[in-house]
């Protein structure tokens, strides 16, 4: 089949008009949203520190260790403002966030614990998705006892609140970051498969799918061509929906010592460490990761939320 | 109507057989030996043979289901493996904590989420709405993990307004009647108790109200928004009637259902969200029992204890759907 040429229109004045686009419709939205403009900085932040902290700071938490450092309050601009540091001109950076119990850079911890989190989110959101929108595209085309036996047992899982059977899974599985990360994406699969069989449903009986079968084409070739492509944009919208939970729910099973072990660096367990500083009004412990997690879930939750309003504006709030 | 509860209840059997199996299943999912892995790698070799016995793990698997479910059906959820108490004995004990804590967030929640959400939607766009649309936008963004060790900085350790551990100063004696203590303690009169339970209560309940105030009040304002665009305020307005009447008599009662089933699915949230905030509150609940039990092995406990959560979860959702046959005549006809 050959490709339909796109033709261009002259106006009146001749100025030549735009063939519509979707991509740039979508672009123009996302644009004028602050809260996407917002969001999209954010993200942009993680992902930059996510990155480029691991890649350029060789950090071997198995040695990191200086007990002379133990709880430093933070020094540079932060120590400044907070008044450890006197001066402008006797200003240190040796620990921009302060240190903790151990004497380690709670900074560079910060750093390698977002870039462990943001790993842990996309990681599990990836595995959601995919099992969920295979579950969900068969389910919704198949129908029948198929689409009953797949449903029912996505009904099973939502029937558990989801940070509960994510604890229940690791701590029977055992607790490791990996294990956490599958016990969040399995919570997690309902979602995808419930929304993606929607969409199966709704295209399964569309004119260019019937046109498909009548040439031949499997059922699966079908889905792979036709089905999930029009399904994606709203697993689009979903995936960056759930990047704020899955960030938090890894992280509340790394608080609660599920998830990464010490002495490797993850912003839940690195909490419920400040814990026992608190009491001593160490804050520094506890703010830095506790900033860090706000900030990730927030830039993925503004994002989310303006890519929702950008790709359908039926699904809008108001 | 009965026959609609009735099917309702029907539907809900096979998700609950299937939490069920999940729950059993659970505790063949850890690797290795079930018994050797609680008693741990030390153990004696006739204790873990008498775990094991005790657990029921050398009969087969569907045996050991029928066993298992038919002994939590006549309330026997087991014994814990340190100190042998029974389960249910524990869970009566702590259950009035996390009621205590989830009805007094999932109140504030609504009575401060409800009226901001209706205030957001009638004046749309107003700082009003901004703010409060901002603070929800946040409030569901901050992990309770971290509200909670915020709050008891701030509020706790250095401002030194609230108690942030456990839910009563030592040494306040309360005789026991309905588990709480608020109640409890204004049962007996006994005003100085009832300020201290409160005052325990306010920090981990401020912690685990915010994400459900957060949706409550983000979905109040959306079905007030749907409901206001409807051609029948148009309709009540124009026939002179009061914007006070209007908003609580037309827009109100139509835009409740959507609220109500929020209200009703932030249940589930108020008891997994249990475990992190009775956990960071030392808050002898059902959480922080199931955080104990995770730590010290005890499988059959967090067994017990996500059955339990689950299935108030999933009787919870239930019953919404049948509170919506009172709400809603629409509903009521079509059942």
């Amino acid at each position: 089949m050959s490709q339909a040429a796109p033709v261009a229109i002259t106006r009146a004045n001749g100025s030549e008009l735009q063939a519509y686009s979707v991509g740039r419709d979508i672009a123009r939205r996302l644009w004028r949203s602050s809260s996407a403009r917002v969001g999209g900085t954010l993200v942009a932040i993680v992902l930059v520190i996510s990155i480029f902290v691991p890649l350029f700071d060789d950090y071997n938490a198995l040695r990191d260790r200086n007990l002379r450092a133990r709880y430093a309050p933070p020094d540079c601009i932060i120590g400044l403002i907070a008044g450890n540091v006197p001066s402008f001109d006797q200003m240190t950076c040796e620990y921009p966030f302060g240190a903790d119990i151990n004497g380690r850079s709670i900074f560079r911890r910060v750093g390698h614990g977002m870039s462990v989190s943001l790993a842990a989110g996309v990681i599990s959101v990836a595995i959601a998705l995919s099992i969920g929108s295979v579950i969900g595209l068969i389910s919704g085309y198949f129908g029948g006892w198929i689409e009953s036996l797949g449903m029912r047992l996505m009904d099973v899982i939502l029937a558990f609140p989801s940070l509960l059977l994510a604890i229940a899974l690791v701590t029977v599985v055992g607790p490791s970051l990996t294990n956490g990360m599958i016990a969040v994406a399995i919570t997690q699969i309902p979602v995808y498969a419930r929304l993606s069989r929607s969409m199966a449903i709704s295209i399964r009986n569309t004119e260019y799918v019937l046109a498909a079968r009548s040439t031949g084409a499997g059922s699966f070739t079908i889905i792979r061509q036709h089905v999930l492509p029009n399904s994606l944009a709203p697993l689009i919208v979903q995936s960056t929906l759930s990047m704020g939970t899955a960030v938090i729910e890894t992280a509340a099973l790394g608080f609660l010592g599920l998830g990464q072990q010490p002495p490797f660096p993850e912003l839940g367990k690195m909490l419920a460490d400040s814990q026992a500083a608190l009491a001593s009004g160490l804050w520094w412990v506890m703010v830095f990761p506790g900033l860090a997690i706000i900030l990730m879930v927030l830039g993925f939750n503004l994002l989310g939320d303006a890519l929702r309003d950008a790709l359908d504006p039926r699904l809008r709030g108001n | 109507m009965a026959k609609y509860i009735l099917r309702r209840f029907i539907e809900a059997l096979p998700v609950i057989f299937g939490v069920s199996v999940l729950v059993f299943l659970l505790l063949h999912f850890i690797p290795g030996d079930p018994a050797t892995v609680m008693l741990g790698e030390r153990a004696s070799e006739e204790n873990v043979q008498a775990l094991r016995e005790r657990l029921g793990l050398n009969r087969p698997l569907p045996e050991q289901y029928v066993i298992w479910i038919g002994n939590i059906l006549q309330g026997d959820l087991g014994r814990t493996i340190k100190g042998n108490i029974p389960v249910s004995d524990e869970i009566r004990n702590r259950f009035p904590a996390t009621v205590e804590l989830s009805l007094f967030a999932l109140t504030l929640a609504t009575l401060i989420g409800v009226p901001v959400g209706i205030v957001s939607a009638v004046r749309r766009s107003s700082v009003i709405d901004t703010v409060s649309m901002l603070g929800a936008l946040i409030g569901v963004s901050i992990p309770v993990f971290v509200l909670g060790l915020l709050l008891i900085f701030f509020l706790g350790v250095e401002l030194r307004l609230f108690p942030f551990v456990g839910r009563m100063t030592f040494g306040i004696q309360l005789e026991r009647v309905t588990g709480l203590l608020t109640v409890d303690s204004l049962l007996a009169g006994n005003w100085t108790a009832f300020q201290d339970a409160l005052k325990h209560l306010f920090l981990p309940g401020v912690t685990l109200m915010t994400i459900p105030l957060a949706v409550i009040a983000r979905i109040t304002r959306s079905a007030m928004l749907e409901v206001l665009n409807q051609d029948y305020i148009r309709t009540a307005r124009a026939k002179g009637l009061s914007e006070r009447r209007v908003i609580n008599f037309h827009a109100l009662r139509n835009a409740l259902l959507p609220v109500v089933t929020i209200i009703g699915l932030q249940l589930g949230r108020l008891l997994s969200g249990a475990v992190l905030t009775e956990t960071i509150y030392s808050w002898p609940g059902i959480g922080k029992w199931l955080f104990d039990s995770i730590i010290g092995r005890e499988y059959p406990i967090v067994q017990a204890v996500t059955l339990m959560i689950a299935l108030i979860y999933v009787l919870a959702n239930l019953l919404v759907d049948i509170l919506y046959l009172f709400i809603d005549p629409r509903v009521r006809a079509a059942a």
